[in-house]
């Protein structure tokens, strides 16, 4: 999130109230507005158009399709964002800014291949098996499509620090999608699924253009050098696998509760938990104030103690380093004490909302027994997804790579553990896991506190590395005497 | 019996004094084989053979002070060191009494990955412990990368492939003597090191001029090469120098007296028997410079001291006998020098067949500011004619006579002094009975330097520590 601490810098300088509020509107707005907006479309969408009314099959189409479209978009694009967003940093940092554009269309474009093979066997499958028509399927793909170049592009644009033309390109993008759903069904009386899922492919596909405009814009002095990206795949590769682990760690969970008696398939293809996911679905919203309290955090007085930690490794006596250190971890130390007190507090205060006001909104008596278990779960998820950026900050990515692989086997296996016990412990496994993956990254900070002059100066690469040949190519002359 | 000569920086890319000793050491032995490691900089240097290789010479290999860090895994595994290598390193890096061999035995027990070593902990641990001791208030980083760069050409060479010998002879101590010295420390042979002139003094020099090294890393890296010739002197059965003046200094740096040995250089004088001589109607008088256009030879003080000597004798004229390509930017500017001061007569010739013009000069002149025994002084001196030399190395010696009473053989100047070296042209221009009468003892004591001689004794030595190490 390229930019965000700067103006948050700016707006926290002044420490009234007001500003303050107007901090945490912003972090909001940058972490998970675009979610929020798109989430608070849909179920105006459902509202209007009447959606209860609308047949169990139908009404159970379109919300696997919105489900899958979204999930599967994040643990995709997720990997590539990560090692991309480094790219841009190192050609922002480098002053080659011309290279940027080029590796946006590299990113789309292997993207658009791995989505395309990614659905391929879903839309067949909703077609041969499922009997759906071409046209449902065919705008299906479109938005799972126009989903991945949105999520992609999130990092170019956050690149260009124009965070009002973000939050525009996507509120004009979903009121179209709300104005196109309203005229489809009420003005050409096409049925309710059809026309969300039509309003929404069409006013995603606006938002999407509208940001790949922008940032063909921003970023339109560009060179022809394609390729120079994809080697950042290789060279951060630990970095690839810990995010596809942790977003996909974020679901794993899901995806076995979608294997036990009381799951729901859909046109044959579709496979949901629909207690489970709605569960997690709270759990999330539950929670993800997190992510914002940690960006308000680590992107204002952490990124400053880290820099300040920077400029005394660049020009600094070996005493003014390990007193920069010393305070920097202090302060992460601090951080990470006070964002789980804070948000302890919150999730308590919308847990008890939730359960008082959650019944009078039809959540059933079963999502509400699993949701407690997976309110701490996700509590302690976002807590370890910020450890993990601290992990990121110190380019300490085989730290990173085991916390993803940690939290998804043991979300996973926990998961597949706790689907036997009854339905109040089913969140239980993915707890487990969470607790796990946390207590790895929290011990790991520690390592690195004590080992952080070794993390830093040590394995560097001084010169070349070159395997043994096998013929001596050092001989320059030789005769047989 | 198998020799391994290890020559750094010279034969046989370089022309000059060193390359032209090694030329003649191989010509003078032909039933002994020969085998050269060469020390070049780095792989990527684009280079041409300046000699024709004698046919006693059976391989000739290259080592590079930077080059890649040869593994046989590609995977970086870490560094593991025992108390007594840890303690080698620390007192090679910082302290005064070196364990060489524990180094030698860590390179050559393992596959060592030089990223691994430098840039792992005990490395680390290492200068954090010396720079807490001696330099805490310089920026760490810096410190940390200038020690990473001082000994990274150091563990490189450690690291190379080892020629199998009979005997060891490295033609300078530094890097050429500490590969001499694993390698007599790993097939237990003897080691001889022939200086030409005292590699510590002369990187001493470099480093305290220079501009790429500063502050306090100037000390360190000194006392890196100090610590450098001393494993050398102690290692090397037999250390050779060309003068009694370099034995002296030899001495002074730790190496034992009983091991020194002043073998002069030498030169053929019926070479020069029947070269083509001056035109004696030609009225031109012509100074000659048998040097190659680099800083070291200063030919930028003889140029100016040639435009001085020049105005009070417009019959001089100058040929500048060596190569360009050497330094091609220095020779840029000592041509640019010439047209700055407008005078004329003076001639660049690049590489020629000396021979064909020093019998036709009528004196020469050698400008440099570091010299050990210049053979070019000693070739001269087979021409008959009298030289004009700055005070280093051995070039007083020469033109003085350590040896014998015939008298001086050319007018010796102070280092880069324009004026003095000015005079002496005009002096030795305008006097010819001087000229022919310093030609003439010139003559007599290039006898003195006998090239059969010279390598006579090295082949003498070879013998004898050849049956020694048998």
């Amino acid at each position: 999130m390229a930019g965000i601490g700067f103006e948050l810098r700016k707006i926290y300088s002044d420490d009234s109230v007001g500003r303050s509020v107007l901090g945490a509107m912003y972090s909001t707005l940058v972490t998970v507005g675009p979610t929020i907006i798109v989430v608070g479309t849909i179920l105006l969408m459902y509202l209007v158009l009447e959606y209860s009314n609308v047949g169990y099959q139908d009404r159970e189409l379109l919300s696997s399709t919105i489900l899958y479209v979204f999930i599967f978009a994040v643990i995709l694009t997720a990997p590539f964002n990560a090692i991309f967003s480094r790219y841009l940093a190192d050609k922002i940092y480098c002053e080659q800014p011309k290279d940027i554009l080029p590796s946006f269309f590299s990113g789309i474009a292997i993207l658009s291949v791995l989505g395309t093979v990614i659905a391929a066997p879903i839309m067949l499958s909703l077609y041969f098996r499922g009997g759906v028509d071409p046209y449902y399927i065919f705008a299906s793909y479109l938005l799972w499509m126009e989903e991945i170049f949105l999520l992609f592009g999130m990092t170019y644009l956050y690149a260009t620090k124009d965070y009002k033309v973000i939050a525009l390109s996507f509120i004009f993008g979903m009121a179209s999608a709300l104005g196109i759903s309203y005229l489809l069904h009420f003005v050409f009386g096409l049925e309710t699924t059809r026309s969300i899922l039509y309003g929404l492919t069409i006013g995603t596909f606006f938002a999407a253009c509208l940001n790949g405009s922008y940032i063909c814009y921003f970023f339109r002095d560009h060179s022809n050098n394609y390729s120079e990206c994809l080697s950042y795949i290789k060279k951060f590769f630990p970095i690839f696998i810990a995010n596809l682990l942790y977003f996909g760690g974020l679901y794993v969970h899901n995806f076995v509760f979608w294997t036990i008696p009381g799951r729901i398939v859909v046109a044959e293809t579709y496979i949901s938990m629909q207690p489970y996911d709605m569960a997690t679905c709270l759990a999330l919203f539950t929670d993800i104030s997190t992510i914002i309290i940690f960006t308000v955090m680590a992107e204002t007085k952490f990124h400053v103690k880290f820099q300040s930690y920077t400029a005394a490794l660049n020009g600094g006596t070996l005493k003014r380093i390990k007193k920069e250190k010393e305070s920097m971890f202090f302060l992460l130390m601090k951080q990470i004490s006070l964002i789980f007190g804070l948000q302890i507090i919150i999730t308590i205060l919308f847990y008890l909302l939730i359960k008082i006001f959650a019944p009078s909104f039809g959540f059933g008596g079963m999502t509400l027994e699993i949701y407690p278990s997976l309110a701490v779960a996700y509590l302690v998820i976002f807590l370890m997804y910020g450890n993990m950026v601290y992990l990121f900050y110190f380019n300490d990515n085989r730290g990173a790579f085991y916390t993803g692989f940690i939290f998804f086997v043991c979300g996973g296996l926990g998961a597949w553990l706790s689907k036997d016990l009854s339905v109040a412990y089913y969140g239980l496994g993915i707890l487990v896991g969470s607790i796990i993956g946390w207590t790895y990254t929290f011990f790991r900070i520690r390592y690195m506190e004590k080992h952080f002059e070794e993390h830093i100066f040590c394995k560097q690469k001084i010169v070349e590395v070159r395997q043994v040949a096998r013929k001596n190519n050092d001989i320059i002359y030789s005769k047989k005497i | 019996m198998k020799i391994c000569l290890i020559i750094e920086g010279a034969y046989p890319y370089v022309n000059g004094g060193v390359s032209s000793w090694v030329q003649q050491l191989l010509q003078s032995m032909p039933d002994i084989e020969f085998k050269i490691q060469i020390i070049s900089s780095s792989r990527s240097e684009k280079k041409e053979f300046k000699y024709k290789i004698p046919d006693n010479v059976s391989e000739m290999k290259e080592v590079y002070l930077l080059d890649d860090d040869i593994v046989q895994k590609r995977k970086r595994s870490n560094i593991s060191m025992n108390t007594r290598e840890y303690e080698a390193f620390h007192s090679l890096m910082f302290g005064e009494f070196v364990d060489w061999n524990v180094i030698f035995d860590f390179f050559r027990s393992r596959n060592v990955s030089t990223n691994a070593l430098l840039s792992g902990k005990h490395f680390l641990k290492m200068v954090e412990s010396c720079y807490k001791d001696h330099y805490s208030r310089e920026i760490f980083t810096d410190f940390l990368w200038t020690m990473r760069s001082m000994y990274l050409p150091l563990f490189t060479i450690l690291k190379a492939n080892l020629v199998e010998a009979d005997i060891y002879n490295s033609v300078s101590t530094g890097y050429a003597g500490i590969l001499g010295c694993m390698q007599q420390h790993v097939y237990n042979k003897p080691l001889i090191i022939s200086e030409h002139g005292i590699y510590t003094r002369e990187r001493e020099e470099e480093i305290i001029k220079s501009s790429w090294v500063g502050g306090i890393y100037k000390d360190i890296w000194i006392s890196q090469f100090k610590k450098i010739s001393n494993c050398c002197y102690d290692n090397a059965r037999t250390v050779t120098s060309l003068f009694t003046d370099a034995r002296d200094f030899q001495i002074e740096l730790g190496c034992p007296k009983e091991k020194t040995l002043v073998i002069p250089n030498g030169v053929s004088a019926e070479r020069f028997a029947d070269i083509p001589l001056k035109d004696p109607n030609e009225e031109m008088i012509c100074i000659g410079a048998v040097l190659r256009v680099t800083p070291i030879k200063d030919v930028k003080t003889m140029i100016n001291a040639f435009a001085i000597a020049k105005r009070n004798n417009p019959k001089l004229k100058l040929w500048i006998m060596g190569s360009l390509e050497e330094s091609p930017e220095y020779s840029q500017e000592c041509i640019e020098l010439v047209s700055e001061l407008k005078v004329k007569d003076i001639e660049f010739l690049g590489m020629v067949d000396i021979k064909q013009y020093i019998g036709k000069t009528d004196f020469l002149v050698l400008s440099s500011i570091s010299e050990g025994q210049p053979l070019s002084i000693l070739e001269g001196f087979a021409a008959k004619k009298p030289y004009i030399v700055t005070n280093v190395g051995n070039c007083a010696g020469l033109i003085n006579g350590e040896f014998d009473n015939l008298g001086e053989a050319g007018i010796v100047v102070p280092v880069m002094n324009v004026g003095k070296m000015a005079k002496a042209m005009n002096d030795l221009a305008s006097n010819k009975e001087m000229r022919m009468k310093m030609g003439e003892i010139a003559y007599k004591r290039a006898f003195q330097y006998d090239a059969g001689k010279s390598y006579k004794m090295y082949e003498d030595l070879y013998k004898s520590l050849y049956g020694g190490s048998k």
